[in-house]
Formats: C-alpha cells, structure tokens, sequence
C-alpha cells in the first residue's frame, strides 16, 4: 500500500467513525494482507476491537495477527449481522462483498482503499451508464498516447509493482521479436516503476508514465476498443487475465508465469538483463563501507511486513560482526533503528549494495530489481500461502542466486 | 435491436443461480476436452451460454440432460450442468459488457484473445496439460 492508498483509507476510517457507523459495531476484516493489517493497526490505535480477520485461505485460519484470529468467511454467519460491520481494505472487495452476500450475511460491508478501478458488481442501468462514461474517459487517454506516439505498438505494465515491470522488461523484447514488432511504447504506472523500465529501454522504444486511474481508464478503453495495437503484460491484472488460476493446479514460479504465462514464450527462453550503460554509481557510495556494510529492505507494498523487533535482531547480528547498517527507504519510510537510511534512485541501487556487500530484505520487488546484483543477498519470505493457493510464498518467489528464507514461527537469524 | 436491461436483467438471474458462467463465442479458447470435462462436473453449478454461431456444434438441448454423460447426439454440451443458446446480439452486449468492466468473477469468456495473457500459454509453453489447463479453468483447488 502506498502513502496515497494509506491516506485514503484513513479519511475513510474519519468519515465512517465521523457519520457514527462504527459506533457499538461488531468489527471484522476481510482478506489478511498488507494493507488489512495497516488498517487493523489503525483500529487497534482507536481502541476498536477487531472480532475477527476473514480469510478463504485455509492455511491461514486458525492462526492470529496482533491478537486478531484469522477465520473462514463463514464465522462471521455466528454472529447477529445486524450490528456487524465488515471493513475491506483488498482488491478482491467486489469479490468477497458478493461472496458474503451470497453466504448470507446482510451486515454491512465498506470498502476502505480503492484498489481496483475495473470491478463493480452490479449490472444496474446507473453503473452501465457510469462505466461507459469511464470507458469514453479512457478513449481520451488513448488518443492521446496514439498522438504521442504514432504507429507504435502499445505495452501497458497495467499495475505499479517494481518486480512485475522487471520481470515484463526482462523477457519482453523476445515477445516483440515474436510479433515482428519494432516501434512500441511501454506503459507503466509511477515513476519508480518508469525507472525500472528505463534500465532495459532498447532503441525505437518509449516509455510512458502514467498515473494509476489513468492507467486503469486506457487499459479498459483498449480492452473496450477491440484495439489489436496493444499487449498487457501482467500476470493477473486486470480481471481479464486468467493466469492466477494455474497455481490452484500446479506451483508456477514468477519467472516462469511471466516467460511462458504472461508473453507465451518457451520456458528455455533467456531473460534480457538490465542495460549496464543505464545501471549508475551511487552518489553517495563513500557513507558505506566497501565489502563490510549491510543494505536492509523491510519495507514492501503488497506483503506482510515483519515487526521492527524481528530486523532489529538481525541488525544487531551484524552490528556484533563490525558490519555499517543501512535502510533503504524511500517518502516518509523510517530507517530500522540502529541503521542509518539510505535512498539510491533505482539505476544506483545495484551499486550500493554491491559496494556495501550484503543485502537483506523481505522478498519484494526491490529484490528483483537486485536480482543480478553481485554480493550476498538474502530475500526474506513471511511463511504464508500465495492468496488462497496451496504454494508458499518461497516457492514461487525464490530467487536465484540468493538466499531465500522462509520466515516462520520461532524463526531464529543464524548465518555463516 | 436487442433489449440491452432485459439481457441484464437475465444476466443477473444466472449471476445469483449459478457459481460460473461460462461464454463460448465465435472464436472458441477451448477444445472438445472442455466440454466433456464440464459434463463430469454436474455439481458445479455452472452454466454454459453458447453464441447461436456455434449452436450446430452444440447440444441443442436446453435443459438439464439426467445421463451425467456427453449428450448421445455427440456434440459439444455441459452435461450435468445447464447449457442456453443466446443470440448473436445477446452474446456481442456480453462481450462489450465484459470489456467494459468486471461486473462479476464468475463469469468466463470462453475466447482466445492475443491482446492479453491466458491460460493456452502454459498449455503451448508445456508448463500445463490441456487437463490441467482445464481444470485450472473450472475451479478445481
């Protein structure tokens, strides 16, 4: 969840508990992910018990989160619905807003983030009427990236994720080769994301930054449209992409869902790496001490985070070692205590960390940004289920060349 | 012209009747496999609505069918399950609906579209089986 996302979800919090309607309420969420969790940090802060967590996945259930039991979607039918109150800070809000409904449930359900523009459970003449108006919004954008960029083939990275425009620019210019396309444009939301892709830009190619609902509107316009001019490359995103529904049958690693899935590619295709001509030296490479420093990363967007307890022992260990201890933060991100912060734009991030020599973080799309770096880098996983599949999150996500780690219940840091 | 609030209308019928609907157009993603797969799962709740341009290739049954085997005309049918013939008009407001937004996720084009990621990718890549591809399609955990 980013900074906007939080925001937003706060003003919602204000304006229900402003309009009295959390008042006596039994509270539950739905979904346990990053951003439930920011968002029972939030009540938990207001002094509002949460009763329970729903969640489909099964591996989850049973299990507690800040004293919170996570349970099966059906629990909340225990109890009277009348003076419950389910809040929902995920994507899939349309989706468990219908399936508790179709449980029963009649309480009410409020959605907290706005996560997923494309959704709207309803077949109303006023909602066909409003998405058609979105619709004509995004011809708007359309023409405009058509009069940008004439002729040229569009991608559209649909989603502001790091990792997933890594691993889209990684093996992207073999999809092109395979449709004979030269001129294209890339679509991707955010500038870190833009940065991202700017490490692979080929000749004849253009990037495009876009804000996320502009996104959202020309995806859907191109969708809409019919247009053939185009390709989205992401692996769930949007609701058209059927790919997640593999890994209810088999584990499919990431790579692997973007080489074969997402681009229809052999499975022995080589991804292309970062252009070195585009990967920069830190500027400031002299506060860390080559070979003897540690770069952490505890921050990410769409996975669970570790409690600051957890990374201030591992700081510690290496701090015992004589190991400078570094956080890469980025806007109003705190270092870890006893690190000093650090903030390379994406092109100097490989340098630092190669410079200080070891780099741990939780598994986030920073790590696939670094995923050829040259040192020792650990990826840290939160020992869940990918949503409500059967896979840990390290069985997909492991990396190469790393150290992955799956972080579970009495996990101790140990290393060599 | 078609009656775009009574095609709505009976799309939100089938919503609250049936877990998954799938919609097999002109330009089908699936072969003959799929449908024998769906007449094995009759408890699925699901329903097929066919585009009248590939009515000869279905069953033209429209009800439920009591053998929970391919129907003995041996054409494609959701044996088990419930299978509709919709008109070419009905199954094009489908589509613009379907691209125009996500009104529902239990609702599958059954149509192969090159603009954006499917399934038949694992399926030519060799990551998946057809029957894993298909199981993977009709929910199977």
């Amino acid at each position: 969840m980013d900074m906007a996302q939080y925001e937003n979800m706060v003003s919602g919090l204000d304006a229900l508990a402003d309009a009295g309607r959390l008042q006596g309420k039994v509270l539950y969420l739905f979904g346990h992910c990053n951003a439930t969790e920011m968002l029972a940090e939030l009540l938990l802060q207001r002094n509002l018990p949460v009763r329970a967590i729903l969640d489909n996945n099964i591996s989850k259930q049973g299990t507690v989160y800040r004293g919170i039991p996570i349970r099966a979607p059906e629990a909340i039918l225990e109890d009277c619905g009348e003076n419950s109150l389910v809040c929902i800070a995920a994507r899939a809000y349309e989706a468990m807003r219908e399936q508790l409904r179709r449980m029963g449930y009649a309480g009410e359900v409020v959605k907290l983030v706005d996560y997923n523009s494309y959704a709207e459970y309803s077949l109303s003449e006023e909602t066909v009427g409003r998405r058609q108006e979105r619709v004509e919004a995004g011809m708007v954008c359309r023409r405009r990236m058509e009069e940008k960029y004439p002729g040229h083939f569009k991608v559209l990275c649909p989603f502001s994720a790091l990792g997933d425009v890594f691993l889209a620019m990684s093996y992207l210019p073999c999809f092109l080769e395979k449709r004979s396309v030269t001129r294209n444009v890339i679509g991707v939301v955010g500038d870190a994301c833009g940065q991202v892709a700017e490490l692979f830009c080929q000749e004849g190619q253009q990037i495009e930054v876009l804000a996320q609902k502009d996104m959202d509107m020309l995806v859907q316009a191109c969708l809409y449209s019919g247009d053939r001019n185009f390709y989205i490359a992401h692996q769930d995103r949007p609701y058209v992409v059927n790919l997640h529904r593999a890994l209810y049958v088999k584990c499919i690693p990431l790579e692997t869902i973007y080489c074969c899935g997402v681009f229809g590619l052999p499975g022995d295709t080589r991804p292309v790496l970062p252009r070195t001509d585009r990967l920069k030296r830190y500027s400031d490479l002299n506060a860390l001490e080559k070979g003897k420093s540690v770069v952490f990363s505890p921050y990410a967007k769409s996975v669970t985070v570790f409690p600051v307890a957890f990374w201030i022992n591992i700081v510690r260990y290496y701090k015992d070692r004589g190991y400078r201890c570094f956080t890469n933060i980025i806007g109003k991100e705190q270092p870890l205590p006893g690190t000093r912060g650090i903030s390379p734009s994406i092109s100097e991030l490989q340098s630092a960390v190669e410079y200080a020599g070891t780099f741990v973080g939780i598994r986030s799309g920073l790590c696939d940004v670094l995923r050829y770096a040259r040192c020792r880098k650990i990826a840290l996983f939160p020992d869940y289920c990918y949503c409500d599949t059967a896979w840990k999150a390290i069985d997909m996500y492991a990396l190469e060349g790393w150290e992955n780690i799956a972080v579970g219940d009495g996990f101790q840091w140990k290393r060599d | 012209m078609i009656d775009e609030k009574k095609v709505r209308d009976r799309m939100k019928v089938f919503l609250q009747e049936y877990d998954m609907i799938f919609v097999a157009g002109d330009k089908l993603s699936v072969g003959n496999l799929f449908f024998e797969k769906l007449s094995e799962m009759p408890a699925k709740n699901i329903l097929l609505l066919v585009s009248e341009e590939n009515k000869d290739a279905v069953c033209a049954c429209e009800k439920i069918c009591e053998c929970g085997k391919i129907c003995a005309c041996g054409k494609i049918y959701a044996c088990g399950n419930r299978n509709i013939i919709i008109s070419q008009e009905e199954y094009r407001y489908l589509k613009e609906l379907y691209y125009m937004y996500e009104f529902s996720d239990r609702i599958y084009m059954l149509e192969a579209d090159d603009r954006y990621a499917g399934l038949g990718n694992y399926v030519s890549g060799g990551i998946l089986t057809e029957e894993e591809m298909l199981a993977a399609l009709l929910g199977e955990k």
